[in-house]
């Protein structure tokens, strides 16, 4: 059976890379090319050379872990036409919920999604396996911006209350942890311009305002707003949090497998029951509906 | 099948001054509980329980235990009660969100209730701190527990100072010793396993948001520190005496006669001599121990918890396979071994791949296959499992006998697993003496 190590791959290059990039790409995924994240005829380019039917695609900053080779796709959820999507840790928090993670696409699936994004798969199904890490920590731009952009995503969503303060809590004692809890915090304020904002805060920092200020700040502005309770963990403690949450992925994401696999005839049915009591075991009987 | 609800159920207290409250709040969602009160010894008392009960079976609640309604729908197939299993529901402990056997229901068979000698009751040079109940079975069988990864109650260890203190301590002590009873000796606490050493440092961290939380965790950290940092009996944690005399001469003398009070028992305390004393052996079982615990706030323990929930001893599904592999207790079902052992897999667990390798090898699920073997154990190897390196290697010596690179690289995972701490070949003794 193929895995992910086999399939043709693209790995998309943000302006700087997290260290150790190109390398752990390399040996983890050896058929995959580098390609920018902004350049588009390149991208393009690189995925007509290439010759198998899927195309595993890494977003940029998503680092593969070790165990990330062994995984084989469910052949049952290609053929019904999913998109196979895994998880990425997020490496300051921890956190699991909207991080990119690597994603297993149909070649000419993804070319039609570059080509023009409405046309793109919109079946995706994620796989409840932690195969990668999220790791944008390592300069203060990508970090503000990766903490901008999951705020903007909570914030389009209900019931988000309880990510929110963990993002905007957790993770402290990591590198750029500061600059992600800004740009989470700045983007609950209401602001939408990741880079604008990201140049204003820098050129205030090197104007001699005080990081850890700023923070303070604005996390009594955002809970007197919002009704948070965030309360940002202080450094010593904040590797306890990382060992100790989000060692599994939520129910709901097993949830929706399970719905995914159930209509899949014989095998999916039966794929469907394993999943279901893989996650009983973790969750117990709370993992039993889709998420809707 | 059997419905809990339709099963007795008997509410274990001894000296808990809510024991009535928490009673009433049982009777009220099953009238036809029974009560057990101040018997001396968790053996004698789990007895008495079962007398109270007047059934074959019986299902135990602790005194610090609220069972939610949920639990009075649950069925329990019958093969585990006709088996004489006992069936165990995780309980969910509201001071430090820790989810696992503390507080937990359980459904015991009469058998096993009468023939059980532990705590108080171990025969003499056996040691017994928990219901190590495959040790102290005078039949002598391995540990006949169903774990059912659900949860239908919440246990509060700390509804006053004194009770919380000693919970802790007991879970201190128990936890650390790798959180089994039966033990002979100290273990080394670097030598837990993640999980288990997760849990201890959790239990240790969070709480200090809730009523009489830092005495549970100072108990814990106690129970911890006497354990391994000095020759104290540790099977002391089964005489509630020895805990009243070691609270009334030492602990409360110790922080008595501060303005926190107790709203149960009207005892005082110093509170921030607390928190120091808290923050000081914190300090002395990270110095000593080798075991980082954490002072959260109380801010950071409520954010701890809400952002839970914990989940459960998912692994716990790689036991329950290898009961039906090896007919412990239960009868002997390759199928459904398969089935768990599957089930592992697909959450990781290391054992599983481990236990699939071998059903391939030795043909217990089909034809053998070598092959297939060969990979699993290569996934179990990889994941960390101890025993498969050692499996693999004896695989490799059958299959190459002639081929110098497979000999070599049985050796290095014979080696790889006597690292791991399983060494059946003495490898890591023999290595010593030589050197």
């Amino acid at each position: 059976m193929k895995t992910l190590a086999d399939f043709d791959g693209i790995a998309l290059t943000a302006p700087e890379q997290p260290r150790g990039f190109k390398l752990r790409i390399h040996n983890a995924l050896p058929k995959a090319v580098l390609v920018a994240a902004k350049d588009r005829t390149a991208q393009l380019a690189a995925l007509d050379e290439m010759t198998g039917a899927y195309v595993l695609l890494m977003p940029a900053d998503v680092l593969p872990r070790e165990d990330m080779t062994r995984i084989s796709p469910d052949p049952v959820l290609l053929e019904a036409g999913y998109r196979l999507d895994w998880l990425a840790q997020n490496k300051v928090t921890g956190q699991l919920d909207a991080t990119p993670g690597p994603q297993l696409w149909l070649r000419a699936e993804l070319r039609k999604s570059w080509m023009d994004e409405k046309k793109g798969n919109s079946k995706a199904i994620v796989m409840p396996n932690i195969v990668a890490d999220w790791a944008f920590n390592y300069a203060s731009r990508p970090a503000f911006t990766a903490g901008f952009g999951y705020a903007s995503h909570l914030l389009l969503h209900p019931d988000t209350h309880i990510k929110m303060m963990v993002a905007a809590s957790f993770g402290g004692d990591q590198t750029y942890a500061d600059w992600w809890h800004l740009g989470f915090m700045i983007s609950l304020t209401g602001s939408n311009d990741a880079l604008f904002e990201y140049a204003q805060e820098k050129a205030g920092m090197t104007a001699g305002l005080k990081m850890q200020e700023r923070l303070h700040d604005l996390t009594r502005q955002i809970n007197a707003a919002l009704g948070l309770g965030i309360s940002r963990i202080e450094k010593t403690n904040a590797a306890f949090f990382r060992t100790q949450r989000f060692s599994k992925p939520d129910a709901s994401i097993y949830c929706d497998l399970i719905a995914a696999y159930a209509p899949l005839g014989k095998a999916g049915r039966a794929a469907a029951d394993h999943w279901r009591e893989a996650a009983r075991w973790i969750w117990g009987f709370e993992a039993n509906s889709p998420s809707g | 099948m059997v419905i809990t609800r339709d099963l007795p159920i008997v509410f274990m207290s001894y000296d808990e001054p809510w024991a009535d409250e928490y009673w009433a709040d049982l009777l009220a969602k099953a009238p036809h509980a029974k009560r057990v009160h101040g018997v001396l010894g968790l053996d004698a008392c789990h007895k008495a329980a079962l007398k109270a009960g007047g059934g074959e079976f019986v299902i135990t609640v602790d005194a610090d235990t609220l069972v939610r309604p949920s639990f009075f729908a649950v069925d329990i197939p019958d093969e585990f009660l006709e088996r004489g299993c006992r069936v165990e529901f995780p309980s969910q402990n509201v001071v430090n969100g820790q989810t696992y056997g503390n507080g937990s229901l359980k459904c015991w068979p009469g058998k096993m209730i009468r023939e059980m000698r532990t705590h108080e009751a171990s025969p003499k040079g056996k040691v017994s701190i928990d219901h190590a109940i495959g040790a102290h079975m005078s039949s002598g069988k391995a540990s006949p527990r169903v774990h059912v990864p659900e949860v239908h109650s919440d246990v509060n260890p700390a509804l006053t100072p004194y009770h919380a203190f000693r919970c802790g301590f007991r879970e201190g002590v128990r936890l650390s010793l790798g959180g089994g009873g039966g033990m002979h000796h100290r273990v080394d606490i670097r030598s837990l396993r993640p999980r288990q050493a997760r849990r201890l440092e959790a239990c240790c961290s969070v709480g200090t948001d809730s009523e009489n939380g830092d005495w549970l965790i100072y108990g814990t950290r106690l129970g911890i520190f006497m354990t391994h940092a000095s020759d104290w009996d540790f099977t002391q944690i089964n005489s509630y005496t020895w805990f009243d005399d070691f609270w009334n001469k030492l602990i409360a003398q110790r922080f008595g006669q501060g303005s926190a009070t107790c709203r149960y028992t009207g005892f005082k305390w110093d509170s921030l001599r607390l928190e120091a004393e808290n923050i000081a052996l914190g300090a002395q079982l990270h110095k000593m121990l080798g075991l980082t615990v954490y002072n959260l706030s109380a801010a950071e323990s409520r954010l701890f918890k809400a952002s839970g929930p914990e989940p459960m001893d998912w692994w716990m599904s790689d036991s329950f396979g290898f009961m039906f592999l090896k007919g412990l207790t239960l009868k002997p079902d390759h199928k459904r071994a398969r089935a768990l052992f599957d089930i592992g897999a697909l959450n990781g667990v290391a054992g599983s791949y481990n236990n699939l390798a071998r059903m391939a090898e030795l043909g217990h699920d089909g034809p053998i296959n070598t092959d297939k073997a060969l990979e699993l154990f290569e996934k179990a190897v990889t994941a960390g499992d101890k025993f498969a390196p050692h499996h693999m290697a004896n695989l490799l010596r059958a299959l190459y006998p002639d081929d110098e690179f497979q000999m070599m690289r049985a050796e290095s995972l014979a080696w790889l697993s006597a690292e791991r701490g399983f060494d059946p070949d003495s490898l890591l003794t023999t290595f010593e003496v030589a050197e």
